[in-house]
């Protein structure tokens, strides 16, 4: 009797440790996240207001503003990304290609930078008057551009270093889809007199589809929680135009010490993130059928 | 480590006798017994280690910790919020300090008694910025001040032609920018800020608090659209207009980099942007000079920007050595060298009767101390316990008027009531 209540209780003693950190340092924020929602927390203590919390963020013309701005750049950002990663994989995966490893290293190298230097870097890099940028667009005789002054031109920044920072990223991912389709299928489909373009677009796309759908589902995942980036190249200027929603968040959290209305904000997040995946994951399930 | 205080008490020592204040005259004295912590970043901390060593020197049983954390208080928050292990002493900016007494009520320590009678030897409008008006107590202890004054380049001022004490107004000041603007064929720029309000809103603060305006009316409620606020956007738009003022979408390392690129010839900055002068632009020794802020009524343009205040936590195990120890560091003769060495412009006036207010800095080749000292006297500025929200709204206002094109006044409504919303939900 006894030695079985012991065998019984050895998985659980094992998981113990992992339980208690996720009990301590993930479930409890979270459930105490959405107690914040309810109410105002001050000194210690949190007096329940309803839903005032989100009738404040949900008529915030701001909260509007990062949402749209978040979005759009999700738009652009993630569609753009995901096909020049499956590029890049499908020339990494040319049979013919030599120096592999050394080619795979640089694609990835991006992603080791450290998100806050590689983000000063570019700050630099696109300055209005002593930028990188600037100055080779004038040396070739041009005028040079108001980069992080001008709404569309900040997000374009954003977008083309997120790009350049997670291409890498996806592509090796792409790149592990790759190797699993077979050599066969591409075979058969040369016998058939299928061209290269042919070839990519009836095998190897459906082929990394599951693949392709993780990197996607996974990058909307991080474009919907924007920060760093923006915060350290724009602070959200011009005039909002780059302020995402995390942005917001962290605004009403941590510099107005407002946990309630950022709490709230978050589950909208939370939400809103939930809904996407759930129509990604049901369109793409739709095409398999 | 004990070489290392022996030779800091000996330059305090000499500092002492030649001054005349030699001695624990104005040291707290008593036995204080206990441990407690510090929080304060930058040279602030180290300042702080350092006068600590001298209190532990002085008060053995006392044991005193001071840890380097960050200005965005990530550590302190979690403490306050839970009430538990906060910090028994903590450093605060001045624009923040009512915030945190209203955010976390009951959990500041009062510490009026440190002031009571010392009231007169702070910069007036440093202690203004611990005062809360509800309880009638003061909550933290003003540590330093950012007297401003106008940065600007000798060599480009006399190559054409510019005299700096003919620039009284900001009038003047947008003259001068367009002789040289001029002269050099658009090179040189007068100065420079944010255009979008969204890294710093520092110009239009500085150009409002010039004037003594406030942030709020009379019934408390947030009001940005004020005669000064509008008269100051004004006045920096027409400067815009006239091409003297470049934009620094990130402001802080834009302007670095303009001025160590010779881009701009003036800078009206407070004291402590002096450090980092030597530190971004060390080439350009002996070629910047301050003179007074331009002002709008041609007069007196003192103003004070930043600066920041000791607190305390009403938890503290050791209500008693905490309060000494922040009187020691800071209204303490014998620390006026150590916090001056650490590039700390003391809101506490008698300060600046010690020595090394008086060394001439290599770098601007006059004694920074007595310099500034003539410009602390400024208006006082009632932050008030939401200036966060207020600062989000007018950082608003401010892209609205300076990249939109909007005018000052709607846009300034318009940013108050940003900020009311958001102090109303609270």
């Amino acid at each position: 009797m006894k030695k079985t209540l012991y065998r019984k209780s050895v998985p659980y003693l094992f998981m113990l440790p992992f339980l208690a950190f996720f009990l301590v340092f993930l479930a409890y924020p979270i459930v105490f996240s959405l107690a914040l929602c309810f109410g105002k927390y001050k000194a210690g203590k949190l007096t329940l207001t309803g839903l005032n919390n989100f009738r404040f963020i949900l008529t915030d013309p701001i909260f509007y503003k990062a949402l749209g701005n978040t979005i759009v750049m999700m738009a652009i950002q993630v569609p753009l990304m995901t096909f020049l990663a499956l590029i890049l994989a499908s020339f990494l995966n040319n049979p013919n290609l030599k120096g592999k490893g050394v080619f795979r290293m640089i694609v990835f190298m991006p992603i080791l930078l450290d998100s806050v230097s590689y983000s000063i870097v570019f700050g630099n890099f696109f300055n209005n008057e002593n930028g990188l940028v600037n100055n080779v667009i004038r040396f070739f005789g041009g005028e040079g551009l108001p980069w992080l002054s001008v709404g569309w031109l900040a997000k374009l920044v954003l977008i083309l270093i997120i790009t350049w920072r997670w291409t890498g990223y996806n592509t090796v991912i792409l790149l592990s889809g790759l190797t699993s389709i077979s050599n066969d299928l591409y075979e058969a489909a040369s016998i058939d007199g299928a061209n290269g373009i042919q070839k990519f677009l009836h095998v190897t796309i459906p082929g990394v589809r599951p693949v392709l759908v993780f990197c996607v589902i996974n990058s909307v995942n991080g474009m919907l929680q924007l920060f760093t980036e923006p915060y350290l190249l724009t602070a959200g200027g011009p005039v909002n135009e780059t302020l995402t929603i995390v942005q917001y968040l962290y605004q009403k959290g941590f510099k107005s010490f407002d946990f309630g209305v950022a709490s709230a904000g978050s589950y909208c997040l939370v939400v809103l993130i939930g809904i996407l995946t759930y129509i990604q994951l049901k369109v793409t399930k739709e095409e398999q059928a | 480590m004990k070489k290392k205080v022996l030779s800091m008490l000996l330059t305090i020592a000499c500092a002492g006798m030649m001054t005349g204040t030699f001695g624990y005259a104005d040291a707290p004295e008593g036995n204080f017994e206990g441990e407690i912590k510090v929080y304060a970043w930058t040279q602030m901390a180290t300042a702080l280690t350092n006068t600590a060593e001298l209190f532990m020197e002085a008060h053995p049983e006392a044991k005193i910790t001071v840890e380097q954390v960050d200005a965005s208080y990530t550590k302190l928050y979690p403490e306050l919020a839970s009430g538990q292990g906060v910090a028994d002493v903590f450093m605060v900016q001045n624009t923040d300090i009512q915030s945190f007494v209203n955010k976390y009520e009951g959990q500041i320590m009062d510490l009026t008694e440190l002031i009571t009678g010392e009231e007169d030897n702070f910069v007036a409008s440093a202690l203004r910025t611990c005062y809360d008006e509800e309880t009638g107590s003061y909550y933290g202890v003003p540590i330093d001040i950012g007297p401003c004054a106008l940065m600007y380049r000798t060599d480009i001022f006399e190559a054409n032609g510019i005299n700096v004490e003919e620039i009284k107004t900001w009038e003047d000041y947008n003259e001068a920018g367009k002789t040289i603007l001029e002269a050099t064929g658009g090179e040189v720029k007068m100065s420079g800020f944010d255009f979008n309000g969204a890294t710093s809103q520092d110009y239009i603060k500085m150009l409002f608090a010039q004037q003594g305006g406030s942030y709020y009316n009379e019934d408390g409620a947030v009001n940005l659209a004020s005669e000064e606020m509008i008269r100051a956007a004004e006045t920096l738009n027409e400067m815009i207009d006239a091409g003297i003022l470049m934009d620094f979408p990130n402001e802080w390392n834009d302007r670095i980099t303009a001025i160590a690129a010779g881009q701009i010839c003036t800078l009206p900055y407070p004291e402590w942007y002096s450090i980092v002068m030597k530190d971004s632009a060390a080439d350009q020794a002996g070629l910047w000079a301050y003179a007074p802020m331009p002002s709008f009524d041609g007069e007196n343009g003192n103003v004070c920007l930043g600066g920041s205040v000791l607190a305390a936590s009403a938890t503290s195990e050791y209500p008693e050595l905490t309060k000494a120890f922040i009187q020691y560091s800071l209204m303490n003769m014998d620390c006026a060298q150590i916090m001056f060495e650490q590039g700390q412009f003391q809101a506490y006036k008698p300060f600046y009767e010690a020595d090394c207010y008086q060394e001439v800095d290599d770098y601007f080749g006059i004694s920074l101390g007595e310099t500034f000292a003539q410009w602390v006297d400024s208006p006082e500025i009632d932050f008030g316990p939401w200036f966060t929200d207020v600062t989000e709204g007018l950082s608003q206002a401010i892209g609205e008027m300076f990249v939109n094109g909007v005018d000052p006044e709607t846009a300034l409504k318009a940013g108050t009531e940003i900020a009311q919303r958001a102090i109303d939900n609270q």
